[in-house]
């Protein structure tokens, strides 16, 4: 949200051409746990049951927000699960805003460990559900493609039977990991995405076994909401050193509800670290903040607000990565952004319209004619 | 800094190295000198872990930090200095035996900087996993007015606006001392929410988050309502992430008061009264226009105090950063936020000259 009023969106541009608009992170949720089941061999339904019977872990452990993640309006009658229903979303989002293409970022994993044959399970089964529930019933929905995150190499042949439906274009792995995301562990998704033409779309939500900072657990749902990109240098920094896009040169990162500019000082600082420790570096042969322009990408909620407006121009100046910020509305969530509020009237133009769609059309390879 | 600078100069990150084992245990009780030689202490972690002495990014030259170190490379350019000498107190876990090398430290820092030099401040060394016992310290110290603050790793198992912590910062207010935040520290914790890192490029690089998570936390924890004359130095920090996190805390303020009512103003405003950064290592491109457009982001010119960070240096440079400031900010940068904020009174000699 910018607390500025922001301009009604612009639905005739000069030359007729309408403001196309992707949303980038759209959370679709199950009904229910019941709704889940449908989609789990029956040999796991007992030990679903007893295992998503728990609070997501690492909420429970730490800290547990205070508040619901939801905007009030979304829930369904009885308290239904808001994002749960295809007709809801469509009527709140996708008609209401003209949305052009949405891609589901299904959060919830339910509680259940990171890696394991029932979490392979419940991978799939989310994959199975996006793709029959929403994808086949709304042409303008994209999918996700939810691994078994700790699994390594046993996620690849879910990662390319997903893929084999055009209408899945990423990766949905939920930060922080367990290891940070350079580690060796991880290459084998890496490898399966690159195989398969996909970015990985990372997302604050997992549980690392971990504090939520490098400074312990915060406190407040206030910290902790200020606190959800704290994992992105680690995630970021770790990618960098570890190589990976050597070996990997398509691979490509998408940055969700992180804000965007910690970047900035994290990449002169990796710039800075990469020509005064050469001895800790030897095998990166370029300067880190090439690297982290050419492989991460950015969504936009929740966008840093400046009381100045001029401000989010010299970030984003500053940036240089004006290519890669994509439009999320992060439906349903109490912090959503509607499209029309979502930027401040000082970003226009030509940077408006990449960051509404032009630069999700170039990451996702959707062709710009509707 | 090389120029000569009309206004007086404060450097407030100045670093030394206790030496040896053998300059503390002078300091140290007849069990302590016992406990020492048995386990043949050397040094403690923290120390190395921090500042591996393999890496040259972290001591270019291996310069020389003693006393006349110090004099010939700071005090030539500066009229008061403050330093202070990490010991790693926190990696070791014996709350009093820690609490015995902090004090060691400290009686070893008066004795051979600040009985020695008067245009020398110091940071006092504390165990901050003992509460009572760093009081305790804190209380101590303060007997000394040149001891202007207390020193704490940015490492931390619990972030510092925890209540466990309040004892001591209660403490500093009273006896009028800030608290200060450093790069560094080793708590066995590790430093990411995503665990361990496998290199020195990785840690250091990565830890801007842990200076965030300390700032939010101890905005969000009511401390400086409560107290509204503490103070908080973050050093070694790199400082130019500090503009997004207020817009970011500022955002979300308006949604959480209800949770932390005690949070009476927008979370910037506690940074811009209660929180000071020193200037050096400067997280950004060296590019004029970059910095001024940083330096206006900030919102204020009382943020910033001069801290060489002796004896590392970096690019960008104090002259990068003083080149883009008018005589005003270069007067709050050089020497006049940290004689507020440490009540530091120049030698005479070193009136403040007319700006411009």
């Amino acid at each position: 949200m910018t607390t500025e009023t922001a301009e009604r969106p612009k639905t005739d541009r000069p030359g007729g051409t309408r403001l196309r608009q992707i949303d980038c992170d759209l959370h679709a949720y199950m009904r229910s746990r019941e709704h889940l089941k449908q989609y789990l061999p029956a040999k796991q339904h007992r030990y679903f049951d007893q295992v998503a019977g728990r609070e997501q872990l690492g909420l429970a452990v730490g800290a547990r927000p205070s508040r619901s993640f939801y905007r009030e309006d979304t829930f369904l009658p009885n308290d239904g699960q808001p994002g749960s229903d295809l007709r809801v979303t469509q009527e709140q989002l996708l008609d209401r805003y003209g949305i052009d293409r949405g891609i589901l970022t299904p959060l919830d994993q339910y509680g259940v460990p990171a890696s394991g044959e029932l979490s392979r399970a419940v991978a799939r089964a989310i994959n199975e559900w996006q793709a029959e529930e929403w994808l086949s019933q709304d042409e303008r929905l994209y999918g996700s493609i939810v691994v078994s995150l700790e699994d390594g190499h046993a996620t690849a042949s879910e990662i390319a039977r997903a893929a084999s439906n055009p209408r899945f274009v990423q990766l949905f792995l939920l930060v922080p990991t367990a290891d940070p995301l350079g580690h060796p562990r991880y290459w084998p998704i890496y490898e399966a995405a690159a195989e398969a033409g996909l970015p990985l779309a990372l997302h604050p939500g997992g549980f690392s076994g971990m504090p939520l900072t490098g400074a312990g657990w915060p406190t407040y749902f206030f910290e902790y909401h200020v606190s959800l990109p704290f994992a992105y240098p680690v995630e970021v920094v770790s990618l960098i050193y570890s190589g990976v896009f050597d070996r990997l040169p398509e691979l490509q990162f998408v940055l969700q509800e992180g804000a965007i500019s910690w970047m900035i000082p994290l990449m002169a600082r990796m710039d800075r670290a990469y020509a005064a420790m050469k001895e800790d570096v030897p095998h990166l042969k370029e300067a880190p903040s090439e690297l982290a322009r050419r492989h991460f990408w950015f969504t936009t909620q929740p966008l840093e607000e400046p009381t100045k407006p001029h401000q989010l121009l010299q970030m984003f100046d500053q940036l240089g990565m004006n290519d890669h910020i994509m439009f999320a509305s992060d439906y349903p969530h109490w912090d959503f952004d509607a499209p029309d509020r979502a930027l401040p009237s000082s970003i226009s133009g030509e940077l408006r319209s990449k960051i509404f769609a032009g630069n999700a059309e170039s990451l996702y390879k959707f062709t710009s004619a509707q | 800094m090389t120029e000569a600078h009309s206004s007086p100069v404060i450097d407030c990150d100045v670093h030394c190295e206790v030496p040896s084992a053998e300059s503390i245990t002078p300091f140290l009780s007849e069990h302590w000198v016992d406990h020492v030689r048995r386990v043949r202490f050397r040094q403690l972690i923290g120390v190395d872990y921090t500042y591996p002495p393999w890496s040259e990014m972290m001591l270019p030259q291996q310069r020389n930090q003693s006393l006349d170190g110090i004099r010939d490379r700071v005090l030539s350019n500066a009229d008061a200095a403050i330093v202070h000498a990490y010991y790693g107190v926190e990696s070791q876990q014996h709350p009093y035996y820690a609490q015995a090398l902090a004090a060691g430290v400290n009686r070893w820092l008066e004795s051979e900087y600040l009985d020695k030099e008067p245009r020398l401040f110091a940071s006092a060394t504390i165990a901050p996993q003992d509460t009572q016992g760093a009081v305790a310290e804190l209380r101590r110290v303060a007997a000394n007015k040149r001891f202007i603050q207390v020193l704490l790793p940015a490492r931390a198992p619990e972030p510092y606006g925890s209540q466990r912590y309040w004892p001591i910062w209660e403490a500093a207010a009273e006896e009028g001392m800030a608290i200060a935040i450093t790069y560094g520290g080793s708590t066995g914790t590790p430093q990411t929410p995503n665990g361990w890192m496998s290199s020195l490029f990785e840690e250091y690089t990565s830890f801007q988050q842990v200076f965030e998570a300390h700032v939010m936390s101890m905005v969000a924890s009511g401390i400086f309502a409560k107290l509204p004359d503490l103070k908080l130095v973050v050093m070694e920090s790199g400082w130019t992430w500090l503009p997004g996190l207020m817009w970011r805390m500022d955002t979300e303020w308006h949604t959480a008061r209800r949770e932390v009512p005690w949070v009476e103003l927008p979370p910037s405003e506690y940074v811009k009264r209660h929180v000071r950064f020193t200037t050096l290592p400067i997280d950004s491109s060296s590019s004029p226009k970059h910095l001024e457009e940083l330096l206006e982001q900030l919102g204020s010119s009382e943020l910033l105090m001069y801290g060489s960070d002796f004896p590392r240096t970096y690019e960008p440079s104090m002259e990068n950063l003083l080149a883009v400031m008018d005589a005003e900010q270069r007067d709050r940068v050089l020497w006049s936020n940290a004689a507020e904020t440490y009540k530091i009174s120049l030698p005479s000699s070193a009136s403040p000259a007319p700006a411009g």
